[in-house]
């Protein structure tokens, strides 16, 4: 099978049985890999009575076809299983170097299932499979856990993912972190890793994957490589980081502040905010270096150093955009140091950002209007701005202690227990925080959001990206724009734009592309050099809606309605105008939503869609 | 060009004057006129060119990059732009972001931005990059 090592890992910690099995070929070109491929798995083996932190869950680490092709920005790695946040479909993606030394170790995915009696780590290489002890790295944050593994290996290169405390402690947005800052951070995947007693995987190998036409595949891995190093966008990236962002997008309202509750049509306190913390700052004052991932000619990721104040020391990754804004905008704090060091605490503790960020900003909303007192929060004070307070309250989420300890289980079980109207300021859908773009803003994104797989999400769905540009999915719908501070255009390009991105997702490449001009095209001429089996952008796109389809219907297995696709109701600001997207413009644009991917009123696909779309052995809600 | 960008670029002073001449209110009063009428020059045209001719500027940019070389030397012209790009200073984003604060040009700019993911994929088909890989290795 060129393109594919042929192989699926299963591990049972509970019996600690170890078996391979071979990969379908006819799987393989339906789901072609990653996401398209974890999302199979678990749709046949996760059923309605299995809970997240049941043994019976799957946990799955999944590769696709582009890794360890030497394809530009194909270094990532997938994480699904059953979310512990949101109760339905999860998945996480992460760069680094975990995915392609994952593959080249002989394997297209890893299904772990049980729960080992005592902490373990699991080593896949080439040269064979071992469940070993974990006892002495369990209480180890994730950076510790990396350094100590590769120190007990007495091998610099193995790579590996791991959980931090947060993980073991089961906070609900635990992440999988991987070579000292990158994550696979959201729907809690890290958790469910925690909830099977394994710290750790740890991944070497050097096999090759077989590729069906060399020649073809190097000049479009050149000129990519060329465009995704010397492209205008992507040395941006690389010389400011995607904290650009900050710096750029305050005006246009698309930078959450305040919880949601904020943003100046002129240039205030908003402002001022954004460019203490953003890239171009960052780079001025804290940045030691760019680093790029694993055959990655862009480099987006940060080296900082931070010195003083002592308190808020670190060196090391340094926050991206999300960070930033989660830790920074929405919780008002404007001190770049204390934001470096609350994201190191998140990365070591192997905590989502955006979800940390988001609960620590709606515990100050609710601190403010009264409802979490001075005796809730053991004495820190959870005023707007207060950056210490964000650093302790990382810390007692981490830890599971005090308010942390209620924060820890997500927004919408700690605003059950904090009571009063809380449960009315929080910003999700289906569970999982509202990322660090604005629907008031791009209003294609309160589709987005609403009917994302996985929760509140800016992967699936790139309306941020689209109206600024970055998007490929105006080609796709016949030319046809969306329009700013209305839905209308909005359900058609949210659809395409989802049914690509699963298409990424499962090809396993980050979403930087856009950067690299590597367009839909592009992967389908790639993915055909690489198989032997020549794809269009049609065919790649099916691809997408089959996968974002079954995800939806494993999520209707878990109750998942209609109700769950409207996002709640946003205060209006002035920065965009004062739109909102909500109530009947809304519901009207879910209907066309439904109507396009053929779905029911309530949100179900239909049977003539199922069979559309040739996906096997599933079953409708009636 | 790439001098004059470093020149502009290193003199911060002047690009925070421009910053804060764009905030200026009489200069955004001006600027949003300007703009006001840029757009509805730019909408008159596009709604003749879509009566007259049955074509969208997405049309036009499309059947223009559809010319021989065009694609491959906009492309090769875009990475030749590293330097330029790689000079911009802070201070020059953050004009750009006041320029996007002025009243209107949110609405002028946006939607022919939306429309970049056409010029995009036509910049970018998968012969134009082999071309553009093909370069490489030659050179």
């Amino acid at each position: 099978m060129f393109g594919y090592m042929g192989k699926i890992l299963r591990v049972d910690l509970t019996s600690g049985k170890i078996e391979e099995q071979a990969l379908d070929e006819k799987m393989a070109q339906k789901y072609i890999g990653g996401s398209g491929l974890a999302a199979r798995i678990i749709y046949d083996e996760v059923g309605p009575g299995v809970e997240p932190f049941s043994p019976d869950n799957s946990l799955v680490f999944a590769v696709g076809p582009y890794q360890g092709t030497g394809i530009p920005l194909s270094s990532r790695y997938e994480v699904a299983t059953r979310s512990p946040l949101t109760g339905i479909w999860a998945e996480a993606s992460s760069g680094g170097w975990v995915g392609p030394f994952l593959k080249r170790a002989g394997y297209d995915a890893i299904v772990i299932k049980g729960k080992a009696q005592k902490p373990v780590y699991l080593l896949v290489t080439d040269a064979g499979v071992e469940i070993k002890d974990a006892s002495s790295l369990w209480g180890k944050d994730a950076y510790e856990t990396e350094e100590k593994i590769r120190n007990e290996l007495e091998d610099r290169d193995v790579r590996v993912a791991c959980i931090g405390q947060g993980g073991e402690n089961l906070v609900k947005f635990a992440g999988v972190m991987n070579d000292m800052g990158r994550t696979a951070g959201r729907s809690g995947v890290g958790a469910v890793m925690g909830s099977k007693n394994l710290k750790a995987l740890a991944v070497k190998g050097k096999k090759t994957v077989s590729i069906a036409d060399k020649g073809r595949l190097s000049k479009l891995i050149r000129g990519t490589a060329k465009l995704a190093k010397d492209g205008p966008v992507s040395v941006m990236y690389n010389k400011y980081g995607t904290a650009i962002l900050l710096d750029i997008w305050e005006s246009i309202g698309d930078v959450p502040f305040k919880y949601w509750a904020r943003g100046d049509a002129k240039r205030g306190e908003c402002a001022r905010i954004a460019a203490n913390i953003g890239g171009a700052k960052m780079q001025r004052e804290i940045l030691t270096k760019s680093y790029h991932c694993y055959g990655c000619p862009l480099g987006c990721g940060r080296l900082v150093k931070v010195t003083s104040p002592a308190k808020y020391a670190v060196e090391g990754h340094g926050a991206e955009y999300q960070s930033s804004a989660a830790l920074g905008t929405l919780c008002m704090v404007d001190n770049m140091a204390a934001i470096a060091k609350a994201n190191d605490m998140c990365n070591r503790y192997g905590i989502d950002t955006i979800e940390t960020g988001s609960i620590i900003a709606f515990a100050m909303s609710c601190y403010e209007k009264g409802w979490i007192a001075d005796s809730d929060t053991d004495g820190i004070d959870l005023e707007w701005g207060n950056a210490d307070a964000v650093i302790a309250m990382v810390d007692k989420i981490g830890k599971r202690e005090g308010l942390g300890d209620v924060l820890a289980d997500g927004l919408i079980p700690a605003a059950q227990k904090i009571g009063h109207d809380s449960i009315n300021i929080v910003m999700h859908s289906k569970g999982q925080a509202f990322p660090m773009h604005d629907p008031r803003a791009f209003p294609g994104l309160a589709i987005a959001y609403g009917t994302s797989e996985r929760g509140a999400c800016h992967m699936h769905g790139i309306g941020w990206a689209e109206p600024v540009g970055f998007g490929f999915t105006s080609f796709h719908i016949g030319g046809k724009g969306v329009k700013k501070y209305s839905l209308e255009g909005q359900p058609l390009n949210t659809k395409v734009s989802q049914d690509l991105a699963d298409v990424s997702d499962s090809l396993v490449q980050c979403k930087f592309t856009v950067m690299a001009f590597i367009t839909p095209k592009t992967q389908a001429a790639m993915l055909s050099a690489i198989t032997g089996q020549e794809f269009d952008v049609e065919e790649l796109l099916m691809a997408g809606e089959r996968m974002f389809n079954l995800k939806r219907l494993f999520n209707c297995r878990f109750g998942m309605i209609r109700k769950d696709d409207i996002i709640p109701e946003m205060v209006p600001v002035p920065v965009t105008g004062n739109y909102v997207p909500k109530g009947e413009e809304l519901e009207k644009a879910i209907d066309e939503y439904y109507e396009l991917r053929g779905w029911t009123k309530d949100g179900i696909p239909t049977a003539a869609k199922i069979r559309e779309l040739e996906i096997e052995n599933v079953e409708r809600p009636q | 060009m790439e001098r004059m960008t470093r020149w502009i670029t290193s003199r911060r002073y002047l690009l925070l004057l421009l910053e804060h001449l764009v905030s200026n209110p009489i200069t955004e009063i001006l600027l949003t006129v300007i703009i006001r009428i840029t757009g509805r020059v730019l909408s008159a045209v596009l709604v003749i060119m879509r009566v007259v001719f049955r074509m969208t500027l997405e049309d036009i940019t499309v059947l223009l990059m559809k010319l021989p070389l065009i694609r491959v030397t906009t492309l090769k012209v875009m990475t030749m732009l590293k330097p330029i790009m790689k000079g911009i200073e802070p201070e020059g984003l953050w004009l750009f972001r006041e320029v996007m604060r002025v009243r209107g040009v949110k609405d002028v700019i946006m939607p022919v931005v939306m429309s970049t993911g056409v010029l995009l994929e036509t910049l970018a088909e998968p012969e134009v990059v082999n071309e553009l890989g093909k370069k490489e290795v030659e050179e």
